[in-house]
Parts: C-alpha cells; sequence; structure tokens
C-alpha cells in the first residue's frame, strides 16, 4: 500500500501536476490542553500510531490558555488544507453561551472522537457517608457539605451543577484549577466529595485511596463494576444522560474530502490498534470511537445538556437558545 | 572563594570591567533622577486603572474574583503616592541632564527603534529573515560600522544554531 | 531488600540506559540553560519521540533531562543575567554581579557541587521516606498553601537590593499582571477587555524573559564602549574546606527544597526563592553581602531546586499524585506505555521506583563530570564582546518566548516587558520583585479564595483556621518570626548588621 503511494507520488510529481497525494509534507497537531493532562496523554498516545498509516510526522504542540479558546481560534485561521489539526475536547462546547469565543465545534469537522470520559462521585476512604444516597440526603438535610470544582464549563462544574439540580441541594463548592488538585484536595480530607472525570479518579479509586460512589451514567463502567451507575440510584438523571467529556482530533470545515478521509482512516486504523486498547483501559476512559455525522450528534448532545445546565444554574451570559442549542 | 572579597581585587583587571557597585547597603540618593517623578505617578495611574476595573468584576464576598486585584491596585496607589513624596522631598536633578537623554542615549534609542521595527516585520519577513537583519543591523551600529564581515558570519552562525534547535530538534514551527 | 537492589542495579547493568542517562542530562543542561526552553517542554517532546521504546529507555533519558535541565537553568542566569529557569531567579541575584567580578567559573563552580549534593539528598529521601512524606503533603491545605506564598511575596522587599518600598511597589504590579486572563477558578474575565490574548493570561515566564534578558540588554548599551568582564577560572572546583563550610547551609536547603517539591502544585522555583530567603535571614557572615555576590546565596536555591527533583517523584511514585509539571507529563508517558501509574504503582510494578532512583542517582553522577567540564566554555560566552553577544541574548529570548506556547502575540508581550523593565531598573525599580509577583499572585489569589470558599466566606473561621490547624499554625508563626526578624530589635540581638 505504501509502495504504490509512493509510487503515485512519484508519478505525480513528474506530471507535474498540482494533484499531489496528502499527506505531502508534515502535519501540525495543536493540542488544547497542557502537557500531562488527559487531552495531552490521550492525543499522545493515539497519534505516533496514526502517523505511522500516514507516512508523515505529525509534530504536536500544546497551546493552552482560555480553556482551549486560543487553540481552537488558532487552528480556525489556519487554511482549511488538512495540514493543522485541533486536538480539543468538550470545552469549546460552551464557548458561545459563557461568551468566551465565538468560534466552536460548528467551525470544524470531527476526523475522530477517540475517547470519552464520564463523571464519577468520590468521597475519601474515611469519609461518614456510605452510599450516593447519604450524600445526597445530608446535603437535604442542609448540612454543609464541601465539595470540589472548578471553573464554569469543567467536568466538575457541570456535574455538580446537575446533582443540585436534580435534588434541589445546595452544595459548599471550593474551585480548584483542575481535577487533580480537586482528587489531591479530597485525599488529603480538604473537601467532602467531588464529582470528575473517571480519567482522572480511575486508579484512585482501584487502590482504594478514594471511594467511589455513582457513575454519571446509565451504565456501569467495565473494570470499576463495584460502582454503581447514577440511574440505579435516581433516575431523574435519565433525560441529562448519556453526558461525559470527550477527546478527539479536529480539523478546519473546508478540508478537501481526500485529506479529511486518509485523516480519518489513519485515526481510525490507531483506534483498532491493540495498544489503544490497552491505554483506554488504564486510563479508565471509555472508548467512544465515532466520526462523521456520528460525532457531530454525539458533540451536539454534549453541548445541549451542558449548555443549558449551565445557562439555568446562572454560569452563562447568554442564552443557548440565542445560538440555536435544544434543550434536552 | 574563602577570601572572595580580596579575588576580586586582583581577578579582573580593574576598568575593564564594570566596577561592582555596592549595593548591600541601601544609601538614598540626594538628587532626584529625571523623571522619577513621572514614574511614580504612571505607577499610581496603573493602580487606579487596575482598581476602576476591578470594580467591574463580580464582588460583594470574601472570595469575590475582584477581592485580590483591588487589594494590589490599592497597595499600587498607596505606594507610589509614597514614592512620589519621598522624590518630591530630593533635592532637583542636575540641571544639565535632560530627560530625554537620561532615558534614551544613541545606543539604546538605536536597538529600540530596531526592536520596533523588528516586531512589525515579523509576521512579513517571518522569523529567519528578520531575526537575521536585526542581528546582523544591530551589531554592525554596536561596532560603529567596523567588522561588517564578522557581523555578517556571527549573526548567520547564530541563527543556524539556534534554527538548528528549535525548529529540527524541538519541532517548533517557527513564526 | 535484595529485591530492590537488584531492581536498582537495572540501569548499571544496560549499557543503553547508562548512554541515554548520559546523553540525557548534557541535552538537559543545554535546555535548561535556553530561556523558554523548559525540560517539561523537552519531557513532552521525548513522550512521542520515545513512543516505540521500552519504557526503561525512556524514562532513563527523561530523568537524565530533569536534573540536567533544572541545573541548565542557572548557569544563564550566573553569566547573562536571564534564569533559564523561574526556578534560577534567586541564584542570577547573586551569581550575576560574581560573573560580572570575573568569577563566573567559580560561581559554576560551587553551583555544581552542591547541585550534585543536593540532588543526592532528595534521592535519599525518596529512597527511605516517601510513604511517610507524601501522606504528609496531602495535609496541606489550600490556607498552608497561601501561607507559603505569603512567605514567598515576603521576599519581595528585600531582593535587588534598591528601596524596599520601589521593590513592594513593583511586586505589587507584579500580582496586578499576574490577575489578567480567565480566572482559572471561576471563568471570569479580568482585566482583557474582551481580547482573547489577554484571555489567556500573561505567562510569567514570558515576563520574565523579557524583564530579565532584553531589559539587561538594553541597560548595557547605555554605557558604551564598557568591555565585558575577563573571567579567572583557575580553581573552578571549590575546596573541600569551602564545601564543607556550606555543608549545614546545603543541608538545610537541600531538605526544604524536597519538601516543597514533593506538595503537590509547589516545585523548584518556590523552594528556591524560600531557601534565598532563609539564607538571607540565617547566615550571619556571608562571604559577602547579599545582593553583590555572596556565595551562600547560590548555594541556598541551587541545593533547593535540585532538592525539589527527588521531592516532586515522591507523591508522584507513591500516590500517583504529580509534584510538578514534569512529573505530570511522566505519569502520562507511563500510561501512554502500558502501565498503570498511581496509588497501586509500587505495589504492581515495584521495579520502577528503584529503577527511577538509580536513574536520578546516576544523572546526578553524570551531572558533577558533564557540569565541570562545561564550566570554562560556558564561562568564555560572557568574555564574547557584547557588541556580539547582547543581539544574539535578544533574539534567543525572541525565539525562547515564542516556543513557550507557539504565540507570536507572547513575543510581543516579551519585547513590552523588556522596554518596562529598562525603565524600572533606570529608577531604582527591582525587576525580580515584578516577576515574584507574576509567579506568587495567582498562588495567593486562588488558595486565599479556596481557603474562604471553605470557611462558607466567613471571616471568623478563615481567620481560625490559622491557628486551629497544625500546619498553619506552624507556617503562621514563621511568618510572624520571619517579619520579626527584620526589625531592628531582632538584629541587634543577634548580632546581624
Amino acid at each position: 500500500m505504501r509502495k504504490l503511494t509512493v509510487a503515485l507520488v512519484v508519478l505525480f510529481l513528474f506530471a507535474g501536476s498540482a494533484l499531489a497525494a496528502y499527506p505531502e509534507k508534515n502535519i501540525q497537531g495543536y493540542i488544547m490542553w497542557g502537557a500531562g493532562g488527559a487531552m495531552d496523554n490521550v492525543a499522545r498516545a493515539i497519534t505516533p500510531m496514526a502517523q505511522e498509516h500516514l507516512g508523515k510526522t505529525i509534530i504536536m504542540q500544546n497551546k493552552t490558555g482560555a480553556t482551549g479558546a486560543i487553540a481552537t481560534t488558532f487552528v480556525a485561521n489556519q487554511p482549511a488544507d488538512g495540514y493543522t489539526l485541533l486536538f480539543g475536547a468538550e470545552n469549546p462546547n460552551l464557548y458561545k453561551v459563557t461568551g468566551l469565543s465565538q468560534i466552536d465545534y460548528d467551525q470544524f469537522d470531527p476526523v475522530f472522537l477517540m475517547m470519552g470520559n464520564v463523571g464519577v462521585v468520590v468521597i475519601p476512604k474515611d469519609s461518614p457517608f456510605k452510599s450516593y444516597k447519604d450524600l445526597i440526603e445530608a446535603a437535604a438535610s442542609g448540612k454543609t457539605v464541601t465539595v470540589g470544582s472548578t471553573g464554569p464549563g469543567g467536568l466538575p462544574y457541570v456535574a455538580t451543577t446537575m446533582i443540585e439540580k436534580i435534588h434541589g441541594v445546595k452544595f459548599n463548592k471550593v474551585q480548584f484549577d483542575g481535577e487533580g488538585p480537586c482528587l489531591t484536595a479530597l485525599m488529603g480530607g480538604h473537601i467532602d466529595a467531588v464529582a470528575v472525570g473517571l480519567l482522572a479518579a480511575a486508579s484512585h479509586i482501584k487502590a482504594g485511596s478514594v471511594n467511589g460512589l455513582a457513575m454519571i451514567s446509565k451504565e456501569r463502567i467495565p473494570g470499576l463494576d463495584s460502582v454503581p451507575a447514577v440511574t440505579e440510584i435516581y433516575e431523574q438523571y435519565a433525560p441529562y444522560l448519556p453526558w461525559g467529556a470527550f477527546f478527539g482530533v479536529f480539523v478546519k470545515k473546508g478540508t478537501p474530502k481526500e485529506a479529511y478521509d486518509a485523516l480519518q482512516a489513519a485515526y481510525q486504523k490507531a483506534y483498532e490498534d491493540p495498544k489503544f486498547d490497552e491505554f483506554a483501559k488504564n486510563m479508565g476512559g471509555v472508548k467512544l470511537g465515532l466520526t462523521g455525522d456520528e460525532a457531530r450528534e454525539f458533540i451536539k448532545q454534549n453541548q445541549s445538556v451542558s449548555a443549558w445546565l449551565l445557562y439555568d444554574a446562572g454560569g452563562a451570559k447568554f442564552s443557548p437558545e440565542e445560538f440555536g442549542i435544544k434543550r434536552p | 572563594m574563602e577570601e572572595p572579597k580580596g579575588m576580586a581585587g586582583n581577578g579582573p583587571a580593574q576598568g575593564t570591567s564594570l566596577p561592582a557597585k555596592d549595593i548591600s547597603k541601601y544609601v538614598p540618593e540626594t538628587r532626584r533622577k529625571p523623571g522619577e517623578l513621572g514614574i511614580a505617578l504612571v505607577a499610581f495611574l496603573i493602580g487606579a486603572l487596575g482598581y476602576y476595573f476591578a470594580l467591574g468584576m463580580t464582588s460583594g464576598k470574601f472570595s469575590s474574583p475582584s477581592v485580590f486585584p483591588k487589594l494590589a491596585s490599592a497597595l499600587i496607589m498607596a505606594l507610589s503616592a509614597f514614592n512620589f513624596v519621598k522624590a518630591l522631598h530630593r533635592d532637583k536633578p542636575e540641571e544639565s541632564s535632560s530627560l530625554g537623554r537620561y532615558l534614551f542615549p544613541a545606543d539604546v534609542v538605536v536597538i529600540l527603534l530596531l526592536l520596533v521595527a523588528y516586531c512589525v516585520v515579523l509576521p512579513r519577513l517571518h522569523f529567519i529573515a528578520s531575526s537575521y537583519l536585526f542581528m546582523v543591523l544591530a551589531m554592525v551600529y554596536l561596532q560603529r560600522g567596523k567588522k561588517i564581515l564578522r557581523a555578517v558570519l556571527v549573526s548567520a552562525l547564530a541563527l543556524a544554531v539556534l534554527v538548528a534547535v528549535f525548529r529540527y530538534l524541538f519541532l517548533v514551527i517557527l513564526p | 531488600m535484595e529485591q530492590n537492589l537488584q531492581y536498582f542495579l537495572i540501569p548499571f547493568l544496560n549499557w543503553e540506559m547508562m548512554l541515554l542517562i548520559w546523553v540525557g542530562v548534557f541535552a538537559g543542561i543545554w535546555v535548561g540553560a535556553i530561556p523558554g526552553l523548559s525540560v517539561t517542554m523537552a519531557a513532552s517532546l521525548l513522550i512521542s519521540f520515545t513512543f516505540s521504546w521500552d519504557i526503561n529507555s525512556a524514562l532513563a533519558l527523561i530523568c537524565g533531562v530533569f536534573v540536567g535541565g533544572v541545573y541548565g537553568g542557572s548557569i544563564t542566569a550566573i553569566l547573562l543575567n536571564i534564569p533559564g529557569a523561574p526556578a534560577a531567579i534567586a541564584t542570577g541575584i547573586e551569581g550575576y554581579p560574581l560573573a560580572q567580578r570575573g568569577e563566573a567559573g567559580k560561581a559554576i563552580g560551587l553551583c555544581t557541587t552542591v547541585s550534585v549534593f543536593a540532588s543526592f539528598v532528595g534521592i535519599i529521601v525518596l529512597a527511605v521516606a516517601a510513604p511517610v512524606i507524601a501522606n504528609f503533603s496531602l495535609k496541606f491545605a489550600p490556607r498552608d498553601f497561601f501561607l507559603l506564598a505569603v512567605m514567598g511575596i515576603l521576599l519581595i522587599g528585600s531582593i535587588g537590593g534598591g528601596d524596599p518600598v520601589k521593590g513592594i511597589t513593583a511586586g505589587a504590579i507584579g500580582i496586578l499582571i499576574s490577575m489578567v486572563g480567565m480566572d482559572p477558578s471561576t471563568g471570569e474575565m479580568r482585566y482583557t477587555f474582551g481580547n482573547i490574548y489577554l484571555m489567556a493570561g500573561i505567562s510569567f515566564v514570558t515576563a520574565m524573559i523579557g524583564l530579565f534578558g532584553v531589559s539587561e540588554a538594553l541597560t548595557q548599551f547605555r554605557q558604551a564602549g564598557l568591555k565585558s568582564p575577563k573571567q579567572n577560572l583557575d580553581r573552578i572546583i571549590p575546596s573541600w574546606a569551602t564545601f564543607v563550610k556550606y555543608l549545614p547551609l546545603s543541608i538545610r536547603s537541600s531538605l526544604l527544597g524536597v519538601f516543597i517539591g514533593a506538595l503537590p502544585g509547589t516545585g523548584g522555583d518556590v523552594a528556591a526563592l524560600l531557601a534565598y530567603d532563609q539564607a538571607k535571614r540565617s547566615v550571619r557572615n556571608p562571604s559577602r553581602p547579599f545582593g553583590t555576590g555572596a556565595y551562600e546565596g547560590i548555594v541556598a536555591p541551587e541545593t533547593a531546586n535540585k532538592g525539589a527533583i527527588g521531592g516532586a517523584f515522591i507523591p508522584m511514585l507513591t500516590l500517583g499524585i504529580p509534584g510538578d509539571a514534569v512529573t505530570a507529563i511522566i505519569i502520562g508517558a507511563l500510561y501512554i506505555h502500558g502501565l498503570k501509574p498511581g496509588p497501586m504503582l509500587m505495589i504492581e510494578t515495584p521495579h520502577l521506583f528503584w529503577m527511577i532512583v538509580s536513574c536520578l542517582s546516576i544523572s546526578s553522577i553524570a551531572l558533577l563530570v558533564l557540569g565541570l567540564i562545561s564550566v570554562k566554555p560556558f564561562a568564555k560566552i560572557i568574555e564574547i564582546p557584547k557588541e556580539i553577544i547582547m543581539p544574539v541574548v535578544i533574539i534567543l529570548s525572541v525565539i525562547g518566548t515564542y516556543a513557550i506556547q507557539n504565540s507570536v502575540v507572547d513575543i510581543f508581550y516579551m519585547i513590552g516587558f523588556g522596554i518596562i523593565g529598562y525603565f524600572m531598573r533606570l529608577y531604582g525599580y527591582a525587576t525580580g520583585p515584578m516577576v515574584l509577583g507574576l509567579i506568587l499572585g495567582p498562588m495567593l489569589d486562588a488558595n486565599y479564595r479556596r481557603t474562604m470558599q471553605g470557611a462558607e466566606d466567613q471571616f471568623l473561621p478563615f481567620l481560625q483556621g490559622f491557628v486551629t490547624s497544625p500546619i498553619s499554625l506552624f507556617l503562621t508563626l514563621a511568618i510572624v518570626f520571619l517579619v520579626f526578624s527584620q526589625t531592628a530589635v531582632y538584629r541587634r540581638w543577634r548580632g546581624i548588621q
């Protein structure tokens, strides 16, 4: 296959044709979160496998800031030739309602959504709470329950908002810079509970250094079967689910179909590599494997849940309605 | 090393190096520098603007995002007012030293202009060309037009090393 | 035990790992020395690069780069007054005056020797006490991080040598600038005026490169015809007596470094600043007054930031929590290589722990050899006439700044900070405090607010926390003491001039 491609490239070059097979030069990939985070890990784990199928190097760079809006804006301003990729998470879904930026995934085509991340409510191992019901009832009885959170739009923030809205309770929220610091504070006993992404918490739950109370999903997660799905305890969560974070690779709208297809095929093959399976399992991520319209649908559903939750909780500047985002 | 003070005396030949100023004790200068009042005013203005814009942020709680910006701006205003009064109590700057000459000796002006030009040119000529031009021009100017060939060669060499390290080793896509 | 020894010997018996560690240290020294290139960047680059290697080789290389990189940052701080990384800011305060006196060789030699010593202190603590320290470090509440930041802030008035009030003014402006951007905890925009580049905030490394590098270059152009100082390179390796003389300070500062490094979220930069401050207050007869090239002012921050390397691995290897940005990347690397970093790491893969300990040990030995070999060539750099070196330094600052987050806007910020720094220096406002304000501002702001939120926004419970928690009480008392030690009463009593 590769020989054939090379032969074709040579042929085209000799013919002096403008038509060259994609990719004819190295590709740049921009990761919207910093080195060492979940987005960074996922992007850097799958890309070396994908580039083997492309035959060119994908140069990975972290371009951070404003929850990814800097990278998103930057890639949207590059030519749509398939040589600039955006490695993005769910954050752009809220840019419009928070007024952060007008550029979100509407300007992009999802090449591949590799992995998803569901929320999980965790407590310290020596916590007085024994079950999810205990926690919710304690909060409902008016006791002060201090929970960790992040800035509006982060998974802990939206998940906490969802819980508050469904049960009509109020937590005392302490805001941290990310999921990692939330968990660290939880282990040190500085907060009572936190809802974080499973990717950050899986290894700690497995080791027993924190206890998982409920997965914010409709089913239990393989590998962590001991943690109940939240719908088993409270059915009211069903309309909001499936909901969670996702990690994907995107190109700007208008990228030539040939380039899009080549990238998609490469990431599809990398996704199917057993090495990636192993990686997803270790990290505690949910494999998604969505592309094209399916991916678009998934992103829309996520946007609708998060944007409306945020808006109802008063964390959004603009109504999702203004941007045609439907209520879940 | 046991007697660093002695070492410093017979180490570098005096006069070839900047005589190390003893800054261990702060000795207030009797005369204020030209423009010293101005800079205290600028600092005060920064504080005032900082406070003004902090008024527009969420407030009302002890943990509001506006608490620290307000604290910092208030501190800046108080301290720069103090600096201003202190500078005022000192003697006037010497007649001979004009503000312009104090702030911008010829060499500094040229380098500053080159820097501004560099910023303007960078997006158009890209990194390699504009950096090369900057280095050659700066070196030629600083050597007072002598040894032009050396400036041309040294700049090329330095740039080659930088580009090799950043572009090819660190895979940084240069602007 | 025998098993652990076997694990420890893995890298010694594998020539490939051995070689990679040496290559890593060598590359690390250069990476660290170039402003803007950071160990974090190098490590994340190496992860893609070593994707197909086995994990042992990848870790060997990353450990080497880590140790070499932290050391390299100090070289440029001493030679050019441009810290290669924030952890080297304090080193530059004393190191640069020494280089100007022609003692760059001795300064770097001393820095190398104590660095290797401190690095071993860190490794030994990691090997024998990791679980204990890790569990203790979890007990640090946001309030305690706030107190640590306050300790760092206390340094602002005393560095830079000039008028302390002007230093504090510059520090406060630094804090104000650090507020620019999206507030990480509420998402609120502060001082952004709707501009997306301001929303991303102003990176303190960008400011640091401008305020130290470009402003230094501009200031030097004021004195036309000034020659670069000639360097004395006769005795670079400090004598045994010198080493012993600084041993108590080295042990104290490196232990402080290990501990600060082990706290999740704080690293070598905070450790070095606190150690410098501690030395400045406790050393009674420094080799020269602090601020003019005191060797004690090099020993303390250098030992602290090297000790912090071992410290950063403590929470990472025992709890799966990164101690700093580099260990966060190593955690990612372990995932990518199919391992499970986390609290189970030491149980499921005990060999990794001992292998990292031994990779770090070999790195430290390599640092001693490579560091001392490169003292002379490095020191020669400042003998280059300044009309040649300064334009190159400016371009180096530009490309280094760009590389931090691939942003052209950062280049403009950097040059802007360079010009601001030039004016500040003219009027006796030290630039160091401004950088300190930029580094510590977010730490102060975020942790103060977290503490307040934990106290449900009530002022009284907030204050109570400072005396009811043992760690907070200790830190509060330490701060009271630090402030008191500045007063004339105390100084007369202790006989410090």
